[in-house]
């Protein structure tokens, strides 16, 4: 298991789990980033935010919050 | 006859507050960018005799309560019982959207859903089969096209027959002995039983939502139930690490298995969406491409709109003539002419740039360009100690300062907004440009474009390194985390655009036909009039007669805070009036130049009382003093009144600063 | 069609670069007349040099067979396209200046004089748009 952050442009891996605080990752879920999600990554450019596809609905995230979403390869 | 309330929910940008103008024939800001509507808005509609009042409220993701906008959706919704709950769906987005449905049904609302942007779900390559949705949720669904105003009139028939309609249940499976475990020892309380869906507090008590526990702390069951929850927690934590999340996947399982049946992927497609953002944001090429469209947003705006100003100004040449010969009373041709067509004249030269203005950046706002700026520029923000969210109100605020500093509500974190709304007054507004074409054109002829452009530079250079000041000053830490959706690229809806620009364009003359033309009276009365009477209208034009006016008065008393900078005192009224309205800064001086024959911008030429880098200091000093009175309500509102009385403080000092700083570079380097 | 867009975003990067730098150039004071004559904006060289950039980034997806290269000849052409029809409102605009407004500073001005290189550019590059108008009707692999 990995942090979403370190996810090269075009790969797909499911959603683990959040690691620390609550309050924003409840909004995450809301927005459909519940763990067990897949998520498509669609610009991770190694500097600034990451663009991702999840539910067929494109958000963008932040560096810094991507490195607390940990994913794994979907096999 | 009672008003029937019906409230249109649904997550950010999916189209509500389209179908709300639709319905009611409104027009509220559209914008294609999540956040766009902050606060709830009403109307009313009339259908087969059925008097509607339709509530607006703004995009949510859930209604977990988590930020200001979820909460005022949530508490109208469980308060307030609308007698029908409308929810825009997103069909391109369809299983996030659902997410929202099902805690709407949770909380017992009457739902109908509005299954919207169905051209774009199409574009993507899906079809969403509204018949079988329809039947999988117990609920109406009506596909709609808002933007094109399609499938309204079925939505509206279908909200008039399910008024009294009982919303269907939804099971959790994994949960639902210990949801009645809990309703139970809830129904035990009559006045819950009454106000409440008790099912729904029930799955609020195990996802620990703080309100719920607060509405349960007071009933009179409360140690019954608060003992039966620990039990039942007890129980679920054998099972689940996190009952909230388990919850939400359980929510989920549903909403996929429904997705399943109704929707069919024909093929995969790339979008032109896809295409363009894989340019647009673009690690090297985003920023370039950010800054090629501000230049072209602002070419368009000045130079297109040109002639149209021309024949304004013409027009009030012509009517200064007629009045001026027309009229026997002197002062009555007095307050015509020099007040009213030389004052609100000289504004009115500038509604075309303002209007293309508007057109453009409602187009931008539309296009759905906005959320990719915010995306582009997060990095170059971040350095400032700004949010990437922060850029859409920086945008906004060339248009006018006000909405942009409403449009702060989408910034989760109370310093990263407060930040926000301090910085954007320094966003050139449309106010200030007629300052900026006035002495531009009076100044620096030939030069006009590079001079207006470094005005809204320095606007800009200013506000980030006050932005890094304050962060590192005032609101110690770091920007929250950048979470943002990205709504597809629209092509253009001409509709929504004009109808954008045109709200935008009648405040404008709204403000020009009110507190432009009031002040303009005032300011002619205080030039034709002094301590020792009415002077006559020749005040105007003789500079012996206009040194005995109150206006005079105002202004010596003004001028030696302005001494430095070289201003006559004609100067320092037009900016003491100039904080009503920054338009009033041109309008005054429109006045007090005695505009005749020739026009404004020759007049003030060869009146000598600006050196070319006064008028620069002149100009960056309107940039920058203070915000007009609206702004500074604004901010009062949005952040309160230590913040609004913060901003106006710092605003005038800066302003003296780099005003003072243009001089003392001027006269050094020329 | 991988040739095409290969060709396109090649001649157009480099149409756009060259025009760029006469641009650059003629707002430093040296006028070089290529068919048009230079704006003298220097925000104009920047903008055309942006849409080089574009394009020219495409080529090099192009020449490493990324189907991604496509995405920079839309995106492209379609600011290229934008800045044209930019042009055109502003020639319109000085129309109604000179022929209806007869204004002073438009005394024997011709259409002519607001022909720029990035009106001619955007034009043209009508044939990259078209190549790429419809890849997003048709179904693709990912
Ligand atoms: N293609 C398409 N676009 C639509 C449709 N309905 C609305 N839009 C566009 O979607 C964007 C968002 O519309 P709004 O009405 O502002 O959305 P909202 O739900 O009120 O958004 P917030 O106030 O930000 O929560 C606008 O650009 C609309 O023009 C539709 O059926 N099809
Ligand atoms: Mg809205």
């Amino acid at each position: 298991m990995f942090p979403l952050a370190f996810v090269g442009e075009g790969k797909r891996v499911i959603l683990k789990y959040f690691a620390g605080g609550h309050g924003i990752f409840r909004k995450l879920v809301d927005m459909g980033l519940n763990p067990g999600s897949e998520i498509f990554v669609v610009r991770n450019q190694m500097a600034g935010p990451l663009i991702i596809s999840v539910k067929g609905g494109q958000i963008a995230l932040g560096r810094g919050i991507a490195m607390k979403i940990y994913v794994e390869v979907k096999e | 006859m009672k008003e029937v309330v019906i409230a249109l929910i649904g997550n950010p940008n999916t189209g509500k507050t389209t179908i709300f103008n639709a319905l009611t024939g409104l027009r509220q800001h559209i914008g294609n960018w999540p956040g766009v509507t902050v606060e709830k808005k009403e109307g009313e509609l009339e259908h087969k005799g059925i008097k509607f009042r339709v509530v607006d409220l703004p995009g949510v993701y859930g209604l977990t309560a988590y930020s200001i906008d979820e909460k005022i959706a949530r508490n109208f919704i469980v308060q307030e019982k609308p007698k029908v709950v409308v929810d825009i769906i997103d069909a391109s987005n369809l299983e996030r959207n659902l997410y929202l449905a099902l805690q709407l049904l949770e909380i017992g609302a009457n739902v109908v859903i509005a299954l919207n942007k169905i051209d774009i779900s199409e574009e993507k390559g899906y079809n969403v089969n509204p018949e079988k949705l329809e039947e999988l949720l117990g609920v109406p669904v009506v596909p709609t096209i808002a933007s094109k105003g399609e499938g309204i009139d079925k939505l509206k028939e279908r909200i008039a027959k399910s008024l009294d309609k009982k919303p269907p249940i939804v099971e959790y499976p994994n949960f639902e002995p210990y949801i009645k475990k809990l309703i139970k020892v809830l129904e035990k309380d009559e006045k819950l039983t009454r106000q409440y869906n008790l099912r729904w507090l029930a799955i609020k008590l195990l996802e620990e939502d703080s309100d719920v526990r607060a509405i349960i702390e007071k009933s009179k069951m409360r140690d019954d139930v608060l003992k039966t929850l620990i039990d039942v927690f007890n129980d679920l934590h054998k099972k689940y690490d996190d009952i909230e999340l388990a919850l939400a996947d359980e929510r989920y399982k549903i909403i996929s298995e429904i997705a399943k049946k109704a929707v069919t992927k024909k093929e995969e497609r790339i979008t032109f969406t896809e295409m363009l953002d894989e340019v647009f944001t673009h690690k090297y090429l985003g920023i370039p491409v950010f800054f090629s469209l501000m230049w072209m947003a602002f070419k368009f705006t000045f130079d297109v709109s040109a002639p149209f100003s021309d024949i304004i100004d013409a027009f009030f040449g012509w009517l200064g003539g007629v009045v001026g010969s027309g009229i026997g009373n002197d002062a009555l041709a007095s307050l015509l002419r020099d007040g009213i067509l030389a004052g609100l004249g000289s504004v009115l030269v500038f509604l075309p740039p303002i209007a293309f203005l508007f057109l453009v950046f409602s187009w931008l706002e539309d296009s759905g360009y906005m959320a990719r700026a915010a995306f582009v520029m997060d990095r170059v923000m971040h350095r400032f100690g700004l949010h990437g969210k922060s850029v859409v109100p920086m945008i906004m605020g060339f248009g006018c300062n006000v909405p942009a500093i409403m449009a702060t509500r989408t910034l989760e974190d109370e310093k990263d907004r407060i930040l926000t709304i301090l910085i954007n007054p320094l966003m050139s507004c449309s106010a200030r440009l007629p300052v900026y074409a006035l002495f531009a054109g009076a100044f620096f002829m030939g030069r006009e474009g590079t001079v207006i452009t470094s005005m809204y530079i320095l606007g800009i250079l200013l506000a980030l390194i006050l932005a890094w000041l304050f962060r590192g000053f005032i609101f110690k830490g770091q920007p929250s985390h950048f979470v943002m959706e990205l709504p597809p690229y629209n092509k253009p809806n001409w509709r929504t655009i004009f109808g954008v620009t045109w709200t935008r364009t009648e405040k404008f003359l709204k403000k020009a036909g009110t507190i432009i033309f009031a002040t303009m009276i005032i300011v002619w009365l205080l030039s034709v009039t002094g301590p020792s009477g009415y002077l006559g209208s020749n005040a105007l034009e003789s500079g012996e007669l206009l040194a005995k006016s109150w206006v005079a008065t105002i202004g010596r008393a003004l001028e030696p805070i302005f001494k430095p900078f070289g201003w006559d005192w004609k100067a320092g009224v037009a900016l003491f009036f100039g904080f009503l309205a920054k338009e009033v800064v041109v309008g005054t001086m429109g006045i007090l130049y005695g505009v005749g024959e020739e026009s404004l911008p020759y007049a003030l030429a060869s009146s000598s009382a600006f050196t070319p880098v006064a008028a620069f200091a002149f100009m960056a000093f309107v940039l920058i003093y203070v915000p007009c009175v609206a702004t500074i309500g604004v901010i009062k509102q949005e952040a309160g009144t230590k913040w609004a009385l913060f901003a106006l403080l710092y605003e005038l000092l800066l302003a003296y600063l780099v005003a003072l700083v243009i001089v003392l570079m001027g006269g050094a380097l020329l | 069609m991988k040739k095409t867009v290969k060709y396109l975003t090649l001649i157009f990067g480099f149409l756009y670069l060259i025009y760029s730098m006469i641009e650059s150039l003629s707002y430093f004071g040296r006028e070089t007349t290529v068919i048009v004559s230079p704006t003298g904006d220097l925000f104009v060289g920047f903008v055309l040099l942006t849409i080089s950039a574009i394009y020219l980034t495409g080529f090099k997806k192009a020449l490493k067979n990324d189907f991604k290269a496509t995405s920079y000849l839309y995106a492209g052409s379609i600011l290229s396209i934008g800045l044209a029809i930019l042009a055109l409102l502003v020639i319109s605009a000085d129309a109604i200046e000179a022929y209806l407004l007869k204004s002073e500073d438009f005394i024997g001005w011709t259409p002519l004089d607001d022909v720029t290189s990035y009106l001619v550019l955007g034009l043209l590059s009508i044939f990259a748009y078209l190549s790429v108008k419809d890849v997003s009707k048709k179904p693709v692999k990912v």
